[in-house]
């Protein structure tokens, strides 16, 4: 099956997406123009060429170590994540409108955090109801009244983004703890262009290769210190995203930490090295709040740090991302963000939020349970796509399971409808096929807030899932945002 | 600015590095000469006569070429490529990309030769790969020598030798010119440990020095008592370096 011929109006073996999604490259019978290059560029390549290029693709990331560790995967503990070699394209226009909207957000985020852990406007407002912070897991009791360097909790944040059939963006949800992926945004691109330099070259690309020094800068500002030391904290090797924070540390040119690595001192922290202690101002931490401290949080944690959190109390170091900021990435959180843009910003928002149903709302559980082969359903503590459910995909056993789930803990599950995410040209077995994916833009708050055009786009590598996290078998691809229309 | 952590790992890796290498050097030697007494050497030098009768009833080329690959013996080649490559893993922030590459695309292509069925010939042809490799290895490092890093894969590769040269002159079948390169390695070793912060280093640089007295005094004919004084303080050097490193 060749890749040429790839138009709608050749033979059987054309690409034929769904006329009831957003298609990234055609519309009907039309190439979009901004794909029209690369539409050629398909049409033209014999299949043997793509295949081989696929390989190369896997055959350097192998080399390179860029692998991702699956939880429970009892093959191996290193897996490649699949890259496709189809980039995805974004016009420039459109990009502007997604950073504005993810910079509002985020800006929103920042606001809200810095609210509820000093005088909860926002809850005294009757705006977001008392328990849906207060009782929340990740509200941390122990920031209260905290101040915070530029009043900044999320340094680093990933606003997941989707497109609906009728074209238009909504945010899916908000990562505000440890968001990964941004190493294989510039891995992507940097396959890309070994692989493909013509066709990089035939596109004006925004560049994505400062990510890491917009991250590093945006970290000295955190710091009310002139030359902070920085570091950043990892669980270590065996962790998933391991790869992403070796190779931060490395672009960075910062020391990679594990917790036994730290000790605190009369509040302060430093960093045991080849030439004694040395202090340490800021800490990317990888780690979820529970594991940060074991004499804050879970004492059996042996990934932290002891006296942590008193370090960080006395204003002696800074933590990127602080410590509580999971209480707004809730996904019961997530439907009042809209309003957190409208109190703190006094702006309707850029970016809307997909329509959502909390379960823990009588009338909301109802229509849940009324509708579950239609809507997706997800835990409000769940991530890395875990814990979810997709009704149409669901067999009657799995809704059977899910019903009785969402009535012994309704608080705990949101609903949304089954979205139609967009879909993008793929090079799968069979050749080119159209595959949904989302799209993910890292968001930088220092004194001023950054980002890299584009983000990473994942894609769902089985057909008709709606599945995009690598974890469960998803894949990635390099994104293109044009430096013009 | 390099963690103790760091170092500890880098350390190790230089040991598995140097430890692969003379094992691969020694097995296609004792391999090629293949006589009984050759085919022992590298069983008497590992420790591992038990082991080896454990997985083979008889001592034969075939037996001991495919034992040095096994993953079920300790002391394998598959087992040093192994740690040493997570010790890169590890340190994959502190060593350079292109030694991190080709010691990552080393262990790849191991495991994949040793995943296709084998036999004797295709075990030799698997160590006259390996050894041309971790000279590539051996290159970089040699080519990067200010490299904070590599300074303790270097301590790692010297006290490895200084090891594998006390186990040499151990061996009473063994003629072996061991003690002036022992000399040497240790003099080596003493320059690098020197160039460490003695308020951090001191037991360590102190350790040294003993060891550099015991082997100058090692008799240039083999003395199984004084070879035994010397390896236990090669045993002390590695404690307290462990204590640096758990500090």
């Amino acid at each position: 099956m060749a890749c040429r011929n790839m138009a709608a109006q050749a033979n059987d073996y054309g690409y034929y997406p769904n006329p009831h999604h957003y298609d990234e490259m055609v519309s009907g019978n039309t190439t979009r123009a901004h794909y029209q290059e690369v539409m050629d560029w398909l049409n033209r390549t014999p299949l043997e060429n793509m295949i081989r290029s696929r390989q190369q693709a896997e055959a350097c990331f192998r080399q390179e170590g860029i692998t991702f560790t699956v939880y429970g995967d009892s093959a191996g503990t290193e897996r490649l994540i699949p890259f496709d070699i189809i980039p995805r394209i974004i016009p420039n226009s459109e990009w502007q409108l997604l950073a504005r909207g993810c910079e509002q957000r985020v800006h929103a985020l920042n606001a809200f955090l810095h609210d509820i852990y000093h005088e909860q406007k926002i809850i005294k407002a009757g705006v977001v109801p008392a328990e849906f912070i207060l009782g929340n897991e990740h509200y941390q009791g122990v920031m209260q009244g905290l101040s915070l360097h530029n009043r900044v909790y999320s340094h680093i944040a990933g606003v997941d983004l989707i497109r609906h059939s009728d074209g238009t963006y909504y945010v899916l949800e908000d990562n505000l703890r440890t968001p990964s992926g941004v190493s294989y945004m510039l891995e992507n691109r940097n396959m890309t262009e070994r692989l493909f330099p013509n066709l990089v070259a035939n596109h004006k690309i925004l560049p994505v290769n400062h990510y890491p020094d917009l991250l590093k800068q945006s970290l000295i500002e955190s710091s009310p210190k002139e030359n902070p030391n920085i570091v950043i904290l990892t669980p270590g090797r065996f962790n998933s995203a391991y790869f992403e924070h070796a190779f931060l540390a490395r672009s960075m040119g910062v020391p990679l930490v594990g917790g036994s690595d730290l000790v605190v001192c009369d509040d302060r922290v430093f960093m045991k090295t080849v030439t004694g202690l040395q202090p340490v101002d800021v800490i990317y931490r990888r780690l979820d709040d529970a594991f940060l401290d074991p004499q804050a949080f879970r004492s059996d944690s042996v990934l932290g740090v002891a006296g942590l959190m008193k370090a960080y109390r006395a204003g002696n170091v800074v933590l990127a991302n602080a410590v509580g900021t999971g209480v707004a990435d809730d996904k019961s959180v997530y439907p009042f963000v809209p309003d957190m843009i409208r109190f703190y910003l006094s702006e309707e928002p850029i970016l809307q939020n997909v329509p959502t149903w909390q379960c823990r709302k009588p009338a909301d559980l109802s229509h849940v349970l009324a509708h579950l082969p239609e809507l997706v359903v997800k835990e409000t503590q769940g991530s890395g796509g875990y814990g979810m459910l997709i009704g149409p995909a669901a067999t009657e056993a799995e809704l059977d399971d899910f019903r009785a789930r969402l009535q012994a803990k309704p608080h705990a599950y949101i609903a949304q409808p089954t979205l139609a995410l967009s879909t993008c040209p793929t090079f799968v077995a069979a050749g080119i096929a159209p595959r949904h994916i989302d799209l993910r833009p890292f968001v930088l708050s220092g004194k001023t807030v950054r980002l890299v055009p584009g983000g990473l786009t994942r894609v769902a590598l089985k057909a008709g899932s709606l599945v995009v996290n690598s974890s469960q078998g998803g894949g990635t691809k390099d994104t293109w945002v044009l430096a013009e229309d | 600015m390099l963690l103790l952590s760091a170092a500890a790992d880098l350390y190790w890796l230089g040991r598995y590095l140097s430890r692969s290498q003379q094992l691969v050097a020694l097995l296609l030697d004792s391999l090629q000469k293949a006589s009984l007494d050759d085919l022992g050497i590298p069983l008497s030098l590992t420790g591992s006569w038990q082991s080896y009768y454990q997985q083979h009833m008889i001592l034969a080329e075939e037996g001991l070429a495919e034992f040095f690959v096994s993953t079920a013996n300790p002391a394998s080649l598959s087992n040093c490529l192994q740690a040493m490559r997570s010790d890169a893993q590890a340190t994959r922030g502190c060593i350079s990309h292109a030694l991190w590459l080709t010691m990552n695309s080393l262990y790849l292509e191991w495991q994949s030769r040793l995943a296709k069925p084998r036999l004797f010939a295709d075990n030799l042809a698997l160590y006259a790969w390996l050894q041309p490799e971790l000279d590539k290895v051996q290159q970089l490092l040699d080519d990067d020598l200010a490299n904070e890093a590599n300074q303790f894969i270097r301590m790692g590769q010297l006290l490895e030798e200084i090891d594998y040269g006390l186990r040499q002159h151990a061996v009473a079948d063994l003629v072996a010119p061991v003690v002036p390169a022992l000399r040497c390695d240790v003099a080596s070793l003493l320059k690098e440990v020197n160039s460490l912060r003695p308020e951090q280093w001191s037991r360590v640089q102190q350790t040294t020095e003993q060891l550099q007295q015991a082997v100058n005094n090692l008799p240039e004919a083999k003395a199984t008592a004084a070879t035994s004084a010397v390896q236990q303080v090669v045993q002390q050097f590695t404690h307290r370096l462990a204590d640096v490193f758990a500090a």
